[in-house]
Order: C-alpha cells, then structure tokens, then sequence
C-alpha cells in the first residue's frame, strides 16, 4: 500500500473526527506504529482539531471551577463499604462512569477529617431540633408563669401584713 | 468506626485545575454546540473533570492531556450521558450564538460545514453520514479532507 495515498484518503480526519468505524481504526492505529509519516500526520491533524476547539472557546461560568472542586474533595474520601455506584456501564467504548449519588450526606470534610451519616439521620436530627425548641418555649414559659406567681405571693404577703397591723 | 479508604489517583486537584485553565473554555465551547444549553454544558464540563482522575490510565503514562484525548473522553461521556442532545442539528439561521466565533466554519462549503459538523458534534462516522445523506463515503471522507484543508490555511 502506498502510505502516502493511504494519508491523502481522508482516513485520517475521519478517525481525528471520532468519525471512523473500528476496523478503520485499527488498521490506522497499525500504520501509525508502522509509518512515522502517519504519526505526523495525525499529531498535525489533533493541533489543527485544538486550532478549531480555541477558535470556538466559550468562558464557563465563573463558578465553575468552584464546583468541579467541591465534587473533587467529595470523591477523595469515600466510605469503604459504599463503593461508587457506576452509571450506565458498559457500551462499545467501555467507559465506565462513576456517579456521586451516594444514599449519604457528607457532613463535613477536610484533608484529616471525614464523616459520612446515612441519610435516615436527617430526621433524628430534625425531631431532635424541634424538640429542643419546644422544650425552650416551655421553659421560657413557666419561668414567666412562675414569677408571675412569686410577685403576686409578694403581694398577698404585704396585704396580709397591712390588714394585720391594722 | 468504618475505616475509609482513599481513592489513589495520580491526578491531583493542582494539576485538574491546569487541565481545566488550560482547556475548559474549550470543552465548555465545545458542549455548548451539541447541547445549546449553558447550565447543561456547564454541568458536563463539572462531570468530565470530575472523570479524568478515574481515566487518566487511558491518556498514558507521561499524564500529559492533549486536547484530543480530552475530547474523546467528552465523546464517549456524552454518548453515556442521557440528559446531552447528541445529535448536531444545522440551520439555515447558523449553527448557534457562538458561531461567529468560528471563522474556519464561514469558510466551508455547506456540504464541508454539514459533514464536518455531524461528524465532530454528534459524533456520527463516515459510514453514518454516507447512509444519511445518500453520499458515497469517498465523498464524505473528501469533504472532511477539504474541510482540514480550510482549518490549515486558517
């Protein structure tokens, strides 16, 4: 076969383009072990691919960044008994993907310190905080009550003491 | 106590954060043509970098990202990816608000721009688009050729 024609046939910005079928791909990922001049070839073909991708740019939003490293620090640490579920395996490419859509809120998290709580808590926490509200109006509410109770004892008492002297 | 286990990557958050002021305008660019949709496109650029750790053992062993590799990796995350419209509609209007930004696209043919696109977009081959438009593969392996032929000449 002649390379160089094999190189003019298109062949090459098919497979750059993710367009070429996978028996064209391994007969090009073939030539390009054999022949450096397709190596060349399809390194030219990727920068002119990065020339169009600089050329259509498009700034992300400014808290993007901010995002993908919050979802960076919550995938450093994981519990060892839930494994990262994997979402729509398989596939002709055989990518697997991993989701962070654990059943499990991350409480909070640092470089030395980690602590992970099933999510059923969430309502524990919840009673718990209602409760304690509910024990605060009570309190605050006999406290006023009995005051209430001890200025009007006070007053008897000195009425008492009044109508005896008299 | 459940111990913990670290997952070991030899990415670190320094070198995702050069990856991603080296070629996040780009990727963000990119999926915004196939999914038109600024939040959608700004989640896929989240879950990508999210991804490159767990697939760095298929950039090779130097940990050097070109864009092309990225860009696979975009590919093949979007066809998993059920939420992205992955299929490349062109219109008569333009391609999308950002197209003017494209001078090598004005500078295609129509059939150039449609082959070009449909194959770098949607991710459709040669054989696909032959089928599509009732064109031989030749032809359409022509016009991508042609359409390298403008990005070279800039």
């Amino acid at each position: 076969m002649d390379i160089q024609e094999y190189i003019e046939s298109g062949i090459l910005e098919t497979y750059v383009l993710g367009a070429a079928s996978e028996a064209e791909t391994r007969e090009l990922l073939y030539f390009k072990e054999k022949y450096p001049q397709v190596q060349i070839a399809l390194q030219e073909l990727e920068s002119d691919m990065e020339l169009i991708a600089e050329q259509m740019a498009v700034m992300p939003p400014p808290g993007t960044w901010g995002r993908i490293e919050a979802s960076i620090n919550e995938l450093t640490t994981v519990p060892a008994y839930e494994p990262l579920r994997l979402k729509d395996a398989g596939g002709k490419s055989g990518h697997h993907f991993k989701t962070p859509d654990r059943d499990y809120i991350e409480v909070a998290e640092s470089e030395s310190t980690h602590m992970t709580i099933h999510k059923s808590w969430k309502w524990v926490f919840a009673a718990v905080f209602v409760l304690g509200k509910i024990f605060l109006g009570c309190a605050i509410y006999f406290y006023l009550e009995n005051r209430q109770a001890q200025e009007q004892i006070q007053e008897l008492k000195t009425e008492l003491r009044q109508n005896h002297l008299r | 106590m459940k111990t913990e286990k670290q997952i070991s990557t030899p990415l670190n958050r320094h070198n995702i954060h050069e990856l991603y002021d080296k070629y996040s305008a780009m990727l963000f660019g990119y999926i915004y043509e196939i999914v038109r949709d600024n939040n959608l496109a700004e989640q896929h650029v989240i879950n990508i970098y999210n991804y490159i750790p767990d697939h760095i053992h298929e950039f090779g062993d130097n940990l050097q990202i070109t864009w092309h590799q990225l860009q696979r990796l975009t590919k093949s995350y979007l066809e998993h990816s059920n939420s992205a419209k992955y299929d490349y509609q062109i219109h008569n209007t333009g391609y999308s608000k950002y197209d003017n930004r494209n001078r090598f696209l004005r500078l295609m043919t129509e059939e150039q721009k449609q082959v070009f696109c449909n194959a770098y977009y949607s991710g459709k081959t040669t054989a696909e688009l032959s089928k599509e438009l009732n064109k031989p593969e030749e032809l359409i392996r022509s016009a991508l050729k042609g359409a390298f032929i403008i990005i070279k000449k800039g």
